[in-house]
């Protein structure tokens, strides 16, 4: 099997003054593919996610990525720029916290219009019928769209920062601890959200969480991170059933049933 | 300029190295499939390191041996503790090999399990093998209907095509119509057995793996389980199960191999 990635990191390294981030990341995502990266806090997830999406440089190392006109570009050497029009397009980024991923003094609908607007779309009528679309898609009444996400609960927050991402049907989605601080129900139809999402879209994603059973439901393949380094990776299921590190088998024995 | 003419030239060797090493693999794993069989396993042993305590190694599968082709179905036996459900996990990829190898068909090329890419078990997940395992695990809030289309739409058919199967193969297995729409979470564990039978006897695999797909089915469903099994067979499927129930073993399988809990070593 030949296939190309979507995404290629080589040897991501990134210090914090005496403090290591991560350490020789390897990684490739594939199209369609949701790539879990597990760990505890502070074992370098967030880290590589940002180095992966741009927002921070690495030390050392780099990260190809296959644009959709087939083109690949090393995100850490094109323009701020570029880098941006391609992170506002192409790419999306959803944060634990929602609040940093919206603006919570505009509308619902214009945080999503905004993303459309910034890629070029000319039509208040068009972002609109479109903001619409992916209210509904995330289960949030089209009612509250001229509502400001202040007033919305963490759940519709969260659903709200991920229809702003994907109306522009990026093909890569970092998720960081999406259903972080979520009820169990809210997880749940977040969880369905976004399994629809890749098999509708044929969306790729690399998702960070420390909770294994949100990485066995929608992760095909897993990465274990420790010290900033991946210890150990493979299909989702092998590494959760057949941990081959002390690190992992003590981190999956330690959870509840997943 | 030079170092980066160099560059795409090495990829390209590369390539070619890589491509003459999978036309050799190619060729040692179709000499260790017979041209009749769809799956083998060759001295296949898993042992089991517990960093927790310890380290302490236990051997789950001691060198197995099996094979099967289209249209036969394999029987496991041998007492709890054999190692039956660990041999189907490792045929399925689940469990990493310790040592030897299964070598299986996948459309038109023959995989050696130890040596293919996760992407690549992946797809054979999606095209080749179908696994019911003894649990069923899915997202919450997915309603039953949408669980047993998955692997139809996986494949490119469309929501009214797969939903229609789905409908089909759930009405087979007796889980009521009013059932359908709702998550399996609240359903008993017969009623969730079935659903997970379902979702895998909804599409034809060229290969299934069965871990005890009747431990909790009345004699009803069983039946149905029976003439599942029966007419994946005859649709040319390579079987391989676990069936505790000896009579129903009887009924499906055409050969058997019991196993034995491995020695440990001390």
């Amino acid at each position: 099997m030949n296939e190309k990635s979507i995404l290629k990191a080589q040897n991501l390294t990134k210090n914090y003054g005496s403090q290591v981030g991560c350490l020789g990341v390897d990684l490739e995502v594939y199209p369609s593919e949701i790539l879990g990266l597990v760990g505890e806090s502070g074992s370098g997830k967030t880290t590589v996610l940002n180095l992966l999406s741009g927002r921070l440089k690495p030390d050392c190392g780099s990260v190809l990525y296959s644009m959709a006109c087939g083109d690949q570009i090393d995100i850490h050497a094109i323009s701020e720029a570029k880098r941006r029009a391609i992170s506002r397009s192409e790419l999306g980024f959803v944060h634990q916290n929602p609040v940093n991923g919206l603006n919570l003094n505009v509308s619902a609908g214009a945080n999503i219009a905004e993303r459309l607007l910034s890629g070029g779309e000319r039509s208040y009528h068009r972002a609109r019928a479109k903001a619409i679309k992916w209210l509904e898609k995330v289960e949030i009444s089209a009612s509250r769209l001229d509502e400001k996400p202040e007033n919305y609960s963490g759940g519709m927050r969260q659903r709200l920062q991920i229809a702003k991402n994907l109306v522009t049907e990026p093909k890569l989605v970092f998720l960081d601890e999406p259903t972080g601080g979520l009820d169990v129900s809210v997880q749940a139809r977040l969880l369905d959200l976004l399994r629809r999402l890749q098999a509708d879209l044929g969306l790729s994603a690399i998702l960070v969480t420390h909770d294994l059973g949100v990485a066995r439901l929608l992760s095909q393949r897993l990465m274990v991170m420790k010290d900033g380094r991946i210890i150990e990776s493979g299909l989702t299921d092998r590494v959760l059933d057949d941990p081959q590190q002390p690190y992992t088998q003590l981190l999956v024995s330690s959870t509840l049933e997943v | 300029m030079n170092g980066q003419n160099q560059k795409p030239k090495q990829e390209r060797e590369r390539e070619r190295e890589r491509e003459r090493e999978q036309e050799q693999e190619q060729a040692q794993a179709l000499k260790a499939l017979a041209p009749k069989q769809s799956l083998a396993a060759l001295g296949l042993s898993k042992t089991f390191t517990l960093h927790l305590s310890g380290p302490a190694q236990l051997k789950a599968l001691d060198g197995v041996d099996l094979s099967v082709g289209p249209k036969e179905c394999l029987g496991l036996t041998g007492p709890s503790g054999s190692g039956k459900s660990s041999l189907l996990r490792c045929l399925y990829g689940n469990y990493r090999l310790s040592s030897g190898d299964v070598i299986l068909k996948h459309e038109d090329s023959v995989v050696t399990l130890s040596k293919a890419s996760d992407r690549l078990i992946l797809a054979i997940r999606v095209q080749t093998i179908g696994y019911v395992s003894q649990f069923l695990r899915v997202i919450p809030r997915v309603a039953t209907l949408d669980i047993v289309s998955e692997p139809l739409l996986t494949v490119g058919w469309s929501q009214d095509r797969s939903h229609k199967a789905a409908g089909e193969i759930l009405d087979r297995l007796r889980i009521p119509k009013k059932l359908w729409s709702l998550p399996p979470a609240t359903f008993s564990g017969g009623e969730k057995q079935r659903v997970n039978l379902a979702r895998v006897f909804v599409k034809a695999w060229p290969i299934l793996l069965l871990d005890e797909p009747t431990a909790s089915l009345d004699a009803k469903n069983r039946d149905s389980v029976c003439s599942l099994i029966i007419e994946a067979k005859e649709r040319g499927s390579a079987i391989v199960g676990v069936f505790h129930d000896l009579d129903f073993l009887n009924r499906v399988a055409d050969s058997q191999i019991r196993l034995s809990p491995p020695r440990q070593a001390s």
